[in-house]
């Protein structure tokens, strides 16, 4: 289906090839992970498939790209439409028309298709993806999950024979990604087309895929079955990692594969739920304490009665599906919504009748699109603007302390909006803990991020723990809530469905839990080591 | 309540065809009020398609109307009840403010209120999409760029709010032009790259893929041909107006032949081909029949209460009940989910 030649290929003003050298077949109906981290060449390699690279990006190619024995970079992405769906990350971006049916037929109505034959192949595209339900809505009232499901629709409507998808799940909550890793896993399967999907995040996606393709500075390093690429990457997912530690063979990809592993073992997966409780303390004892706090948007109630505490030094996970009013608390908390009852104190003192400003030098919030915190001339430049906007007298000193600390320091004068999407992260979280607050709200903070970017936020993070911070991490980051988050709090429909420690809520909720809760239900284990550590002592 | 059906967007051209005329037309408060009220009940009933975000338009009538009412009285100085003077030395607002010029302003600014509300009614039943389909197939290119343009303001809209609050939080405050850079510069780059998402998007589904209906030479020659004669004769007409008339008729003919013949080259289709049942039709009808019955001076009705011009002395517009009847004919879209509605839960039954 795929074969790609010595393809070697540099972006207009890049200073290194983006791909270097590659050589690569995929056969017809395989389903192929391309992984590795930021600027690896995951997307440049996608946008060869269709002929975008070099077509519409322009830059120096060399080697030769066939699918389906068609010349790529002869024939380019406008003839290649019907041989190629592509399938964006941001399902936003890509929608042209605003109703569901209308929007999957408008590549059929490019190619001039007749209006019967467009209806027909328009309601089996809607049968396939789970989409009927749905046909006649706008898609602004879409969740993210049924939006990338049309987004696919939109692309395998004129019957591609392959479809290539560039971090389809990315900016969808855990749930949401399921559902769309399960109708491209239809599409391979039932209809037999053949599947090249870029991603960062591996979990939950191996058990799809026949084959993973690892590359780095624009190189394929690794390119086999799932199970032996696996084991050689710099960070597995958990599943994998723990098999590896106990010699499980052949090496589960899934928490359910994993599971027959256990059951061999003769272990008991035993639950032993506990039942969350809700705590109240005194305001100047947290560095963030919500009460009763309802907001609603156009007469429908958004945030019910919502209580939630941070303290000092206590990292806690605000979670829940897309739309379920996460965000809107965190813009509450801040003063960029009021909200209709209830009251909001940081660090022992009350938000009412105070700015946003006001708000702000006494509480980091970073919002989930770091490049709209971006504009200075320079990294440093860019850290003074907030000090100068609160009116803080910061020395240099100060500045070039927060780089070192963010390990920004060799691009203090770097124009932010070239930097890497981690490194732009990195900069965006200067900009907001500039003034050292004593609480920090992140939103989606490793969306999109690479195994290295994320591990050293993290670190970042656990460092400013220790020293007495609070963070409230709003994510659909299973893992990174593993790793860090002391407490959970779930939302539902408006409302805390529940609160209490991570290890004791995640096993109720298993589509927020991480790979290891999943394992072990009612063990109360987030993390391989955890896992590791009391196999040992005990029998599970 | 969901609508129960949609209407097919060439009667919503109609109806917003025929309440353009009617608010142009009958020039008097009283009428440009009523014509107002069934925009506003138009708008709420298909405010249900959620289409576009709500705008506060209590507060922004009274605020048209007021604004209206003040540059009037400030700039036109007629009319005998005088409310209060400003020195005549002020250049353009000096002299006396009036009565009638600021009812005379406030009538304007409830054209204007009235406009916007058609405008909004329509955008809450009409989807973008609809009306490009509209467009011929000639210019399907220019039609989709359109309607791009039509679905980036609410995105656009969107991001700005969300770089202001970015930037808020930072501390950030908009005090004089400088303060704008942090949020231009990100929204222009975000713009920049949601543009290219989309472009991207739209050449990887094949747009363009069988429009290849660039201009043959003579088609090019033809086109330059029928601009010049449009553009001659309208000069022509300062002369010898029959000509320059007869020469601009050509050209039109010309450029619609040429419309028609590049259109045919154009492969395209569409999915929805549209639907004409008894509401569209009925819709047309009580849309057309106000706009003749004003337009037509042939019925039996008050014609002179159509305009209205208070000074030099204030008094009350006139009202022709008939002719107010007539109007509310517009009131149709209104209505009619209502009926459509009745009529699908009794068939369901």
């Amino acid at each position: 289906m795929i074969r790609i030649e010595h393809l070697t290929y540099t972006y207009p003003d890049g200073s290194q090839p983006a791909l270097q050298d590659v050589s690569l077949q995929i056969a017809a109906g395989e389903f192929v992970l391309v992984a590795g981290p930021s600027g690896s060449g995951k997307s440049t390699l996608l946008r060869c498939l269709n002929g975008l690279v070099p077509h519409f990006s322009g830059g120096q190619i060399s080697g030769h790209v066939l699918v389906g024995g068609k010349d790529v970079i002869a024939l380019g992405p406008t003839v290649l439409s019907r041989y190629v769906g592509f399938v964006f990350q941001s399902p936003e971006a890509q929608a042209v028309l605003d109703e569901v049916e209308a929007e999957i037929a408008f590549g059929l109505e490019n190619v001039g298709m007749s209006p019967e034959k467009m209806r027909k192949r328009v309601a089996e595209v809607l049968a396939l993806l789970n989409l009927e339900g749905v046909r006649k809505r706008p898609l602004s009232t879409l969740s993210g999950g049924e939006r990338q499901r049309v987004a696919i629709g939109s692309a395998i409507a004129l019957r591609p024979r392959l479809l290539v998808l560039d971090e389809p799940t990315s900016q969808l909550d855990p749930e949401a990604a399921r559902q769309v890793m399960q109708a491209v896993s239809r599409l391979n399967r039932q209809v037999g087309l053949t599947v090249v999907l870029a991603t960062h995040r591996l979990e939950g996606m191996l058990p799809y895929a026949d084959r993973l393709i690892w590359l780095e500075k624009g190189r394929i390093i690794h390119n086999g079955a799932v199970p032996d690429v696996i084991t050689k990457l710099p960070e597995a997912p958990p599943v994998i990692r723990l098999a590896q530690k106990k010699g499980w063979y052949p090496l589960p990809l899934s928490v359910a594969e994993a599971r027959q592993f256990i059951i061999e073992e003769g272990r008991r997966l035993r639950a032993k739920f506990v039942q969350p409780v809700t705590e109240k303390l005194p305001p100047h004892e947290t560095c963030l304490l919500v009460q009763n706090l309802s907001f609603g948007w156009n007469g429908r109630p958004v945030l019910r009665d919502v209580n939630l505490v941070v303290r000092p030094g206590e990292a806690v996970a605000l979670m829940g599906h897309n739309g379920v009013g996460k965000t809107t608390l965190l813009r509450c908390v801040v003063g960029l919504l009021s909200p209709q009852s209830g009251e909001v104190w940081v660090n022992g003192r009350s938000v009412n009748g105070r700015s946003v400003a006001e708000i702000c030098r006494d509480v980091g919030y970073l919002p989930q699109n770091p490049d709209d915190l971006l504009f200075a001339e320079t990294v440093r430049e860019e850290i003074a603007v907030t000090l100068r906007n609160h009116g803080v007298h910061g020395t240099i000193e100060t500045i070039d302390n927060l780089l070192a600390e963010l390990g920004l320091s060799e691009l203090a004068d770097a124009y932010p909006r070239d930097l890497s999407v981690g490194q732009r992260q990195r900069v965006a979280l200067g900009t907001v803990v500039v003034t050292r607050p004593g609480l920090l709200l992140l939103d989606e903070p490793t969306r999109g991020l690479d195994t290295e970017a994320r591990r050293r936020l993290i670190a970042i993070w656990q460092k400013w723990l220790a020293e007495g911070m609070g963070l409230l991490i709003v994510t659909h980051d299973v893992e990174l809530v593993a790793r860090l988050a002391h407490r959970v709090v779930i939302l539902a429909d408006g409302q805390v469905a529940a609160t209490g420690k991570t290890a004791e809520i995640l096993p109720h909720f298993p589509q927020f839990a991480p790979q290891i809760t999943r394992l072990f239900p009612g063990q109360h284990w987030l993390t391989v080591a955890d896992a590791l550590t009391s196999q040992t002592d005990k029998e599970v | 309540m969901p609508i129960a059906r949609r209407i097919d967007a060439r009667a919503w051209l109609v109806w917003v065809a025929g309440m353009l005329v009617l608010v142009m037309v009958a020039r008097n408060p009283l009428y440009t009020l009523l014509l107002m009220l069934v925009a506003w009940w138009v708008m709420e009933v298909w405010r249900q398609n959620g289409r576009f975000p709500q705008l506060p338009f209590v507060r922004l009538g009274v605020f048209m109307l007021l604004l209206a009412a003040l540059l009037n009285s400030l700039l036109a100085h007629t009319g005998e009840t005088v409310l209060f003077r400003l020195p005549q030395a002020w250049p353009w607002v000096g002299g006396n403010i009036t009565l009638e010029a600021a009812i005379m302003g406030a009538a304007n600014g409830l054209v204007l209120f009235t406009l916007l509300l058609t405008f909004q009614g329509f955008n809450q039943a009409v989807s973008p999409g609809e009306i490009v389909r509209l467009i011929p197939g000639t210019w399907r290119d220019m039609g989709v760029v359109l309607l791009i343009a039509i679905t980036y303001i609410p995105e656009t809209t969107r991001q700005l709010r969300q770089i202001r609050e970015a930037q808020a939080i930072r501390g950030h405050q908009l005090r004089g032009w400088r303060d704008w850079r942090p949020v231009v510069l990100p929204l222009l780059v975000a713009g920049l790259e949601r543009a290219m998402g989309l472009a991207e998007a739209m050449v990887a589904r094949g747009y363009g893929a069988t429009a290849d209906a660039g201009l043959s030479v003579w088609m090019q020659v033809g086109l330059l041909v029928s601009l010049t004669a449009v553009f001659g004769g309208w000069a022509l007409t300062l002369w010898a107006a029959t000509a320059g008339w007869l020469l601009i008729a050509l050209g039109v003919v010309g450029l619609w032949w040429l419309s028609r013949k590049r259109g045919r080259r154009v492969l395209y289709t569409r999915y929805h081909a549209g639907w004409w049942g008894w509401p569209e039709f009925f819709v047309v009808i009580t849309a057309v029949l106000p706009v003749l019955i004003i337009l037509l001076p042939i019925w039996p009705v008050d014609y002179t209460t159509l305009s209205y011009t208070p000074p030099p002395q204030f008094a009350l517009p006139a009202f022709d009940p008939w002719l107010g009847l007539s109007l509310l004919g517009m009131a149709t879209p209104a209505w009619l989910p209502f009926i459509l509605r009745q009529r699908q839960t009794n068939d369901s039954h």
